[in-house]
């Protein structure tokens, strides 16, 4: 410590300038960050729902499509079905678009007497009203297109836009968009799906890294002016953990690492916890300025009495931010490491740059009357009744905090994840909107995809397919299925006079071979989205009009169920898609999160322990936590508040920064001690000596965290309230918890009962 | 006895050599395809191959043509697909005869002329692989192409336009670019080792690549028997269950 206090203080501009040279390095790599909303980008790749989407990309031309909702116009007129069909044409000749589904480019296969009619559904517009009223009732009388493509009541149709695999899916929903807008001008267009909801959600995320920094950046300058209210105390712990932001978020762009609705947040939470260090280092300087000290020995008083303390405090931040990489969610252990990255490098720049500054700063300002500088939070006679008030209401303090817990931790069990990404957008804005139409008129969003591999020309495989098909349609929320069976079915009837009895599979090899071939000539695209052209994998997809993960997660059980009772061993069966992903979220936070706080718990409590030399002193300085994460899981239990992607790193951040305040505490409560203070002026004077750099820390963090309520997105917003709201909670816990505990028991450490 | 082909071409190779200085119409080189390729009619043995997305399969197809719009075609393998036969006398008549089925049918409707049996090729491309239908549009341009003197011409058929390759010593297609609305190519087909029988150059070895698919297919002629006197009633429900 000692070696490092010298080092700063005798070569400032050497700090400075190294400082400034990763500046400028990480800087210029920041051009290199990409935004990535997709949500199989959190999984990772072996993940059964993200594989079998990648088999859908490479072999059966792409899992990904935007619907391109038309609401609230008369279809079944002449103009709007031309209009409708120069625009299907229009998309279908977008480079990034394998093939679009529409009503007026539907393949159909009909037999007419001995003839085979394979042709568009609609291959002619009629234009007389007696011919577009056949139109409507051949549309709305088959179960095919009713309720999948137009709505029951005739007045809005999707458009579902398969893009090619390997596109950019945000210039392809631009270009689509674009289209739209250009074509459309009654009624309403809407885009909807994953594609489109990817695009929008990450237009808002780098909105809200721009418009939500500043923001953050400009909260954190008042709360610091009003703390410390000189230009050092506001300006310099913003600077250096900017500077660790810069550094950070270069690194990212560096290694190329995507960021994700998880990672997007990280930038805030540096800027707000980063801070901390240097307010109490700001918070000290001042203190022993005014007692007299200058130079070097300022700087080796600061360093010795603030050092222990913040590297503490930053090692539990780190622990606790580590201990999300327990997670199996990629984008939550990237967040992990860079989190714990930016925090190291906040560290490193709040101890070495920052004295830095502070060492020149204080060689011009020697002179200076220091009895000028002071903070807030600081009218010494108002700590002293705290001190006071803590010892003497220590027991029912004690006492209704360990009740509220028991409540807490009740409600907190009911807490429920939910990664519906659907909710990330706020009530009643578009996305939201459409995805509601879809999902009540069209049958879902969501599909599941089915790979069969086996020899799907054979009579006995389809039958097996045919039969998990019929199954399938048994499973709450499964809307409508497309698989080969259905077009070889409806072939096989076409051959044969149109007649019902042939709308079966055929009995041999031969026959099946020989319908595929027929169908084939009505385009390779028409039937590569059913089966490869060897003919040796298939795919069933079947759309699902829930996205609620626990929905999702039921039928997900009962298609794995049909699966191993439909298909015989011979043939492989596997089960994809997003919902499958959607669930695998909800899994992955289901089942490590709770882990997560755990390892966070036990690494702080031993981290705590083990820089205190204390046992005791360690489970003291976690009472407070537990009392954070119990109340805050209890009100999100209470209010309903499910756990996604984002909040499910609630517990261990909030743990991780909430700790901050107890070691600050405790060490300034030995400190006092070992100046021979005891009883309640020992209290009285770490409560004066540390209490206004917590406050300050934690209005800081909290309001620099209620900052993302502006976000535009719902699951940022909540992040960020929830830690504001936990970060109350633990500045509560060290304020008024610990006191409370010291007054009431003997801690090793703390030399006396109070 | 004269082969009145063989004179008409030397006729036209003379009227080259009589015009070389002066630039060819794209019309004039087009016709000038059409002679070198043309035949009376065509007995043609052939193995598809179709490579989609890594997958490979393989067909054996036996193919009648006569004129540019009378074509039969009988798969001979795979197993499941032996025997199987389309056949079609004019743009908008077309029939299928499916073994399992024992059944001819015809086929109809506005889909049907988008892939021949699954490969990138379309039923038309197949039928009018001399070019028959196509109309040549604007100015000729010469140029060299993988080494060999070509002249660019445009062609249009129904609709449908392409950029042609021709050789200007042999007048044989070398490569067509099929174009959309916007002038991207969408299929790139080229022609190779060519042999010349009865005065009729055909190429052995026709590729396709689908650009906007990324799938391709090569069909290798085996045995090619040109003008071997096939009568219009050779095309019938008959001779298609017969298998060709």
């Amino acid at each position: 410590m000692k070696s490092i206090s010298v080092f700063i203080a005798r070569y400032p501009w050497v700090v400075l300038l190294v400082a400034l040279i990763a500046t400028v390095v990480f800087g210029l790599a920041l051009k290199n960050l990409r935004i990535e909303a997709e949500v199989t980008r959190m999984l990772p790749e072996d993940e059964p729902g993200v594989r079998v989407l990648r088999v859908v990309d490479n072999e059966f031309g792409g899992s990904e499509q935007v619907v391109v909702l038309v609401e609230a116009v008369d279809l079944f007129a002449p103009e709007v079905l031309v209009r409708l069909d120069s625009m299907v044409q229009q998309l279908t000749g977008l480079a990034a678009v394998n093939e679009v589904v529409a009503l007026t480019n539907l393949q159909d296969v009909r037999g007419v007497g001995d003839e085979v009619l394979i042709s568009r559904l609609i291959d002619t517009i009629p234009e007389d009203s007696s011919g577009l009223e056949k139109l409507r009732q051949r549309l709305l009388g088959d179960r095919r297109y009713r309720g999948r493509l137009i709505a029951e009541d005739g007045k809005s149709t999707v458009l579902l836009v398969r893009l090619k695999n390997g596109v950019d899916r945000v210039a392809a929903v631009r270009e689509i968009e674009q289209v739209v807008n250009e074509n459309w001008q009654e009624g309403r267009v809407t885009l909807a799906g994953s594609a489109a909801l990817m695009k929008y959600m990450r237009d808002w995320m780098k909105q809200d890294l721009i418009r939500l920094l500043p923001l953050v950046v400009g909260v954190l300058l008042l709360v610091f002016a009003l703390a410390f209210r000189n230009w050092q105390g506001v300006v310099l712990p913003l600077l250096a953990v900017g500077l660790a932001v810069v550094w950070t978020m270069g690194l990212i762009g560096l290694t190329g690492q995507p960021l994700t609705v998880v990672l997007i947040v990280l930038p805030p939470v540096i800027l707000t916890v980063g801070s901390a260090y240097g307010v109490h280092i700001v918070a000290r300087w001042h203190q022993e300025q005014m007692a007299g000290k200058t130079g070097a020995e300022l700087v080796a008083a600061v360093v010795e009495h603030t050092g222990i303390p913040v590297i503490l405090a930053m090692t539990t931040t780190l622990a606790g931010f580590a201990a999300n990489f327990v997670m199996r969610i990629v984008a939550i252990r990237a967040f992990a490491i860079f989190a714990v990255v930016g925090i190291f490098l906040s560290f490193l720049l709040t101890v070495f740059f920052l004295p830095a500054v502070l060492v020149l700063v204080a060689r011009r300002s020697l002179h200076q009357d220091p009895g000028r500088k002071r903070c807030a939070f600081r009218p010494a006679g108002w700590w002293k009744k705290w001190a006071g008030w803590a010892t003497k209401w220590a027991l029912p303090v004690l006492g209704i905090t360990a009740g509220l817990m028991a409540l807490a931790l009740f409600f907190g069990t009911k807490v429920k994840p939910e990664t519906d990404f659907v909710r990330y957008f706020k009530p009643g804005s578009g996305p939201t909107r459409a995805a509601k139409v879809v999902n009540e008129q069209f049958g879902g969003e969501l599909q599941f995809e089915i790979i069969v591999d086996g020899d799907i020309q054979h009579p006995a495989v389809l039958k097996q397919m045919e039969r998990f098909i019929n199954d399938l349609k048994g499973v709450p929320n499964i809307t409508h299925i497309t698989s080969i069976v259905d077009v070889l079915k409806a072939t096989n009837r076409a051959f044969n006079q149109d007649r019902a009895e042939f709308e079966v599979i055929p009995d041999n090899r031969d026959a099946v071979a020989q319908f595929l071939l027929l169908l084939s000539f009505s385009g390779s695209d028409y039937l590569a989205s059913m089966i490869t052209s060897d003919y040796q994998r298939a795919r069933i997809t079947a759309q699902f009009r829930e996205e609620r993960s626990a929905e999702i997660g039921r039928a997900v059980k009962q298609v794995r169920d049909l699966i191993a009772r439909d298909f015989s061993s011979d043939v492989k069966v596997e089960l994809g898609g997003m919902p499958l992903a959607i669930y695998a979220l909800h899994q992955g936070i289901a089942r490590s999160q709770l882990i997560s706080i755990i390892v966070a718990f036990v690494m702080v409590f031993l981290l705590v322990a083990l820089m205190f030399r204390s046992v005791k002193l360690g489970g003291a300085a976690m009472v407070p936590i537990a009392w954070t994460l119990a109340v805050a899981f209890g009100v999100m239990g209470i209010m309903g508040i499910e756990v996604d992607i984002v909040t499910a790193m609630l517990g261990s951040i909030a743990l991780g920064i909430g700790i901050d305040y107890s070691c600050h505490l405790i060490a300034r409560f030995q400190e006092e001690g070992r100046k021979g203070f005891s009883g309640e002026e020992r209290l009285h004077r770490t409560l004066s000596g540390v209490g206004p750099a917590i406050l300050t820390n934690a209005l800081a963090v909290g309001l620099g965290f209620a900052v993302l309520a502006f976000s535009s997105l719902v699951i940022i917003q909540k992040f960020g309230l929830l830690i504001a709201g936990a970060m109350l909670l633990a500045t509560f816990g060290a304020l008024i918890l610990l006191p409370a505990i010291f007054a009431r028991f003997r801690v090793k450490g703390t030399q006396d009962k109070i | 006895m004269f082969n009145l082909k063989k004179i008409k071409t030397l006729l036209l190779a003379l009227l080259g050599l009589v015009s070389a200085g002066y630039s060819m119409s794209a019309p004039d080189v087009l016709e000038r395809l059409r002679v070198a390729t043309t035949a009376k009619d065509r007995r043609v043995k052939a193995i598809m191959t179709i490579t989609d997305r890594k997958r490979v399969q393989k067909r054996t197809l036996r193919l009648v043509m006569k004129g540019t719009d009378k074509l039969l075609v009988t798969f001979i393998e795979p197993a499941d697909l032996r025997g199987v036969s389309f056949l079609t006398t004019g743009r908008d008549n077309m029939w299928v005869y499916l073994p399992a089925q024992g059944r001819v049918r015809r086929i109809s409707g506005s889909a049907v002329d988008q892939s021949f049996g699954g490969s990138d090729f379309s039923y038309r491309e197949m039928a009018s692989i001399s070019f028959g239908s196509s109309r040549a549009t604007g100015a000729v341009e010469e140029k060299e192409w993988n080494g060999t003197m070509v002249y660019l011409i445009n062609i249009e058929d129904g609709g449908e336009k392409s950029r042609l390759w021709v050789d200007r010593e042999r007048f044989v297609p070398l490569r067509v670019d099929k174009l959309d609305q916007h002038g991207n190519v969408l299929k790139l087909i080229t022609f190779s080792d060519f042999l010349e029988q009865d005065g009729v150059w055909i190429p052995q070895t026709v590729c396709l690549d689908n650009i906007s698919r990324g799938s391709s297919t090569e069909l290798k002629l085996l045995e090619v028997n040109l003008n071997t006197g096939i009568k219009d009633n050779y095309f019938t429900e008959d001779n298609m269950k017969r298998g060709g």
